[in-house]
C-alpha cells in the first residue's frame, strides 16, 4: 500500500522530491493521485529553506489495526514550537516503544534524523542537505558517524527531479531516472551501474492530470504488476493492484474526514477481498496556520 | 539567493503544497532501489543501515526480500566470524525479524520461530517472540505459552534478566495473538517472581484483560484447575476488579468458594491462604447480591461446618448474612429451620452467648428476605419467653415488616 508509508519520516524526503520534480510546471500538480493537503503536514519541515505554505493540519497519531479490530501498532508525532516535526515514536500494539526518530535542523540548513532503538541507543543518522529548497544529497551514517550510503539527486532545467543515484562503499551505483512527457512524469527507470534497466514504470493520467494507472516491468520488459487508481472529487479513494495475469492481488480504500481535508482511514484488502489491515490517522490543527485550520 | 527569487520559489512550492496535496510518497521505485542496495551491500554493517531505511519506508513489498535475507543469515550462522561481525549479524537478525513483524509478513512465521527457538541472545528471542505475535503465527502460540509458563516458575538466581527479557517478548506476543492458550501463563506472569523493574507484572496484568473475550471463563478455569491457592486468589481478585457482568462474577465466585470449602477439609498447611480465598469469594457473592440457590447451598454448608469455636464463628456469621442477601427458597427454608432449632434449644436452656449472636444475625437475614413463610416462624419465636429482650426485640422488628 503506497500511502501506508506516507506518514513515515521518509515522506519528508520523498515529498520534496516529488514537489521538485513538478516545480515550475503548473500542470504537473495533477500528475499524481491527490490526497488532502493536511497529509503533507510534516513536509513543512523540508521546506523551511524557503518560505512555503503552512499546512492546516499536522498528523498526531497513526494507528494500525488487525482485521478483527485489535490494535497492532501506532506511531505518534511531536512538533516543536515552530511547528516542525521533532520526534516520531513507533509503538507496538501492546504500547511498548519500538523505535524513535529525532529530527533536528542544523545551522547549515541540513536536516539530521537520528534513529534510536527502544532503549534510546543511536542506530543510524541520516543527513539531508538542501539547496534552494531541493534535496540534493542524503547520507546515511553508522553509529560511528561514518557515512556508508549516499544518495544524490539531480533536477532538470524546469526544476523537476530527473534522477536519483544511490551508492556506497562497495555498493555499485543504482540510478533512478524520471522521464517527463507533456509535463507529467510518465516513466521511471531503475538502472544498474551499467545503465541496464532493472525495473521500469509506465504511468498514465486522465484528462484532469490524475494518475490512473501504473505498470511495473522487469528488466526484460515483462509486465510484473499494474496498479489502478480511482478518485472522487480529486481525492484518491481506491487503489487496486493486479498481477501480470490480471488477477487482483491487493486493494486499498481511502476515507476522508470533514471537508475532505484529512485522510482518516485506510483499509487494505487481499486479493480475495478480505480485510487485512485498517489504519487510522488523527490530526491536530497547526497553530501556525491559525485562522485557516478548521 | 536574493529575496525576490527566494519568494518566487517559495510561492511555487506553496502552490504545490496546496494543490498537489499528498502524493503517494513511497513510490514503488524506492522499494526496488533499496532492495537492490541491500543485495549489493558489501557487509552486514551496511545491510543494517539499509534495513533502518527500509523500516522507515514501511512497505509490505519488502517482506519477501526481508525473509530471504533472514534465511541467508540463518545459513551464514550468527556465531561465526569476528566479534564485530557477530554483533552486526545479531543486530541484523533483530532488525529483519522486527520489520517482518511490523509488516505482518504471514509467511515469515517458520523462519522467525527458528531464530526464537535456536537463538541464544535473550533480546533476539524476545524480538522474535514479539514478531511471531505481530504476524499472529498461531502455530507457535502453544510453544510460546509453554515457554512462558516455564519461565514463570523459577528465576535463574544468578541472573534472571535474560528470562525477564524473553518473558516480556512472549507476553506481548500472547497479547497480539489473542490466543486462549496464552491466557493462563500470562496471568501467572502477573503474579510470578519477576522484579518490579522488569515491568512484567504490569505488562501481563494489562495483557490478560485485553487478550481474550471470555476473560471470565479463563479466570474461572484458573480458579478451578490451577493447583496453587495463591494463584486462585489472584484470579478471584482479578474477577473482583473486572467489569464482568455480575452473573459471571457470581458463577466464578461460587467456583472459588467451592474450591475453598473443599481445600479446607482437614487441617491443611495453607489454611490462611484458603481462608483468604473463602473470604474473597464470599465477599464477591454478597457484594453482587447473588440470588442463586446454589450459592445458598454453599453458605448453608459453611453454617453446618460451624463447630462452636471462635475459629468458625466469623464464617458462620457471614454465611447467615449471605443467606439473607441471597434470599432464595433454599435460604429461607434453612433460616426458618435454624430459627426453630434455636427456639427448642433456648427452651432447653442450651443456647450460649455465641448462639445468641448467631440468632440475632439469623433474624436480621429473615427480616431482610421478608418471606411470607417466615412470618409464622417469627410468631412462634416471639412466644419463646426464654429469649432475652434483645432477641425478642429483633423478632418484633422482623415481624413489623409484615405489618405486625
Amino acid at each position: 500500500m503506497r500511502l501506508f508509508s506516507a506518514l513515515s519520516s521518509t515522506m519528508l524526503v520523498a515529498f520534496l522530491l516529488l514537489v521538485q520534480s513538478c516545480t515550475t510546471n503548473s500542470t504537473s500538480s495533477t500528475n499524481t493521485p491527490r490526497l488532502p493537503q493536511s497529509e503533507t503536514a510534516t513536509t513543512d519541515d523540508r521546506t523551511q529553506t524557503v518560505s512555503v505554505a503552512v499546512p492546516n493540519w499536522l498528523i498526531s497519531q497513526s494507528k494500525s489495526y488487525y482485521s478483527d479490530g485489535v490494535l497492532s501498532g501506532y506511531t505518534s508525532y511531536s512538533y516543536g514550537n515552530d511547528g516542525r516535526l521533532s520526534l516520531e515514536e513507533q509503538f507496538s500494539g501492546t504500547e511498548v516503544l519500538i523505535l524513535q526518530r529525532a529530527f533536528s535542523w542544523q545551522l547549515d540548513n541540513s536536516l539530521k534524523i537520528e534513529t534510536l532503538d527502544a532503549e534510546k541507543k543511536l542506530q543510524a543518522t541520516t543527513i539531508q542537505q538542501f539547496s534552494q529548497g531541493r534535496l540534493q544529497r542524503e547520507s546515511i551514517l553508522n553509529t560511528l558517524g561514518v557515512a556508508q550510503i549516499f544518495s544524490e539527486y539531480s533536477y532538470d532545467s524546469a526544476g523537476r527531479k530527473s534522477s536519483w543515484v544511490i551508492q556506497g562503499s562497495g555498493i555499485r551505483p543504482i540510478t533512478t531516472r524520471y522521464v517527463f512527457a507533456d509535463g507529467k512524469n510518465t516513466q521511471v527507470q531503475v538502472l544498474d551501474s551499467g545503465q541496464a534497466v532493472l525495473k521500469r514504470y509506465e504511468k498514465k493520467f486522465d484528462e484532469s492530470g490524475s494518475l490512473v494507472s501504473e505498470d511495473k516491468f522487469d528488466s526484460r520488459g515483462q509486465l510484473l504488476k499494474r496498479t489502478l487508481f480511482s478518485y472522487e472529487t480529486k481525492n484518491l479513494i481506491h487503489e487496486q493492484t493486479l498481477n501480470a495475469d490480471g488477477k487482483i492481488i491487493r486493494s486499498v480504500k481511502y476515507q476522508y474526514g470533514k471537508n475532505n481535508e484529512q485522510l482518516i482511514r485506510i483499509e487494505e484488502f487481499d486479493g480475495d477481498g478480505r480485510l487485512q489491515e485498517v489504519r487510522t490517522h488523527t490530526w491536530l490543527a497547526n497553530p501556525r496556520a491559525a485562522g485557516r485550520a478548521r | 539567493m536574493n529575496m525576490n527569487k527566494k519568494n518566487i520559489i517559495g510561492t511555487v512550492i506553496a502552490f504545490l503544497l496546496v494543490s498537489l496535496a499528498l502524493v503517494p510518497v513511497v513510490a514503488d521505485e524506492m522499494v526496488d532501489v533499496w532492495m537492490q542496495v541491500y543485495q549489493d551491500a558489501s557487509n552486514d554493517s551496511q545491510r543494517n543501515l539499509v534495513i533502518i531505511k527500509i523500516q522507515e519506508l514501511r512497505n509490505k513489498d519488502f517482506a519477501p526480500m526481508l525473509l530471504e535475507a533472514l534465511a541467508d543469515l540463518h545459513v551464514r550462522g550468527l556465531e561465526t566470524g569476528t566479534s564485530t561481525e557477530q554483533f552486526d549479524k545479531l543486530t541484523l537478525a533483530k532488525r529483519l525479524i522486527q520489520e517482518l513483524g511490523n509488516l505482518q509478513a504471514a509467511d515469515a512465521g517458520r523462519q522467525i520461530f527458528t531464530f526464537y527457538r535456536d537463538g541464544k541472545d535473550p533480546d533476539l528471542k524476545s524480538i522474535a517472540a514479539i514478531a511471531l505475535g505481530k504476524i499472529r503465527a498461531m502455530d507457535y502460540a502453544g510453544q510460546l505459552a509453554r515457554d512462558l509458563a516455564d519461565i514463570n516458575l523459577i528465576p535463574n538466581l544468578i541472573d534472571p534478566k535474560p528470562q525477564e527479557k524473553v518473558a516480556v517478548g512472549i507476553i506481548q506476543a500472547m497479547e497480539s495473538m489473542r490466543a486462549d492458550i496464552g491466557f493462563e501463563p500470562v496471568f501467572l506472569a502477573s503474579v510470578a517472581w519477576y522484579s518490579q523493574l522488569s515491568g512484567i507484572k504490569k505488562l501481563s496484568a494489562v495483557a490478560v484483560e485485553k487478550m481474550i473475550t471470555n476473560y471470565g471463563d479463563s479466570l474461572g478455569q484458573i480458579i478451578g484447575k490451577n493447583p496453587q491457592i495463591s494463584v486462585k486468589i489472584r484470579a478471584i481478585e482479578a474477577v473482583q476488579r473486572s467489569t464482568l457482568p455480575n452473573e459471571q462474577k457470581n458463577s466464578i465466585g461460587r467456583t472459588a468458594l467451592r474450591v475453598a470449602l473443599d481445600a479446607a477439609v482437614g487441617r491443611p498447611e495453607n489454611q490462611a491462604e484458603i481462608n483468604r480465598l473463602k473470604v474473597i469469594s464470599m465477599g464477591l457473592l454478597m457484594s453482587s447480591a447473588d440470588k442463586n440457590a446454589s450459592t445458598a447451598e454453599l453458605f448453608i454448608e459453611l453454617v453446618r461446618r460451624d463447630d462452636g469455636s471462635d475459629r468458625t464463628l466469623d464464617d458462620t456469621l457471614k454465611s447467615l448474612t449471605g443467606l439473607g442477601i441471597n434470599g432464595s427458597e433454599s435460604a429461607v427454608t434453612f433460616l426458618n429451620n435454624q430459627l426453630l432449632d434455636y427456639n427448642e434449644r433456648q427452651k432447653a436452656g442450651k443456647n450460649t452467648d455465641r448462639d445468641v449472636r448467631l440468632i440475632r444475625e439469623l433474624l436480621a437475614s429473615i427480616k431482610r428476605i421478608k418471606s411470607p413463610s417466615s412470618q409464622a416462624v417469627l410468631f412462634r419465636t416471639k412466644f419463646v419467653e426464654q429469649y432475652d429482650t434483645s432477641v425478642l426485640r429483633d423478632v418484633n422488628d422482623a415481624l413489623k415488616v409484615y405489618g405486625n
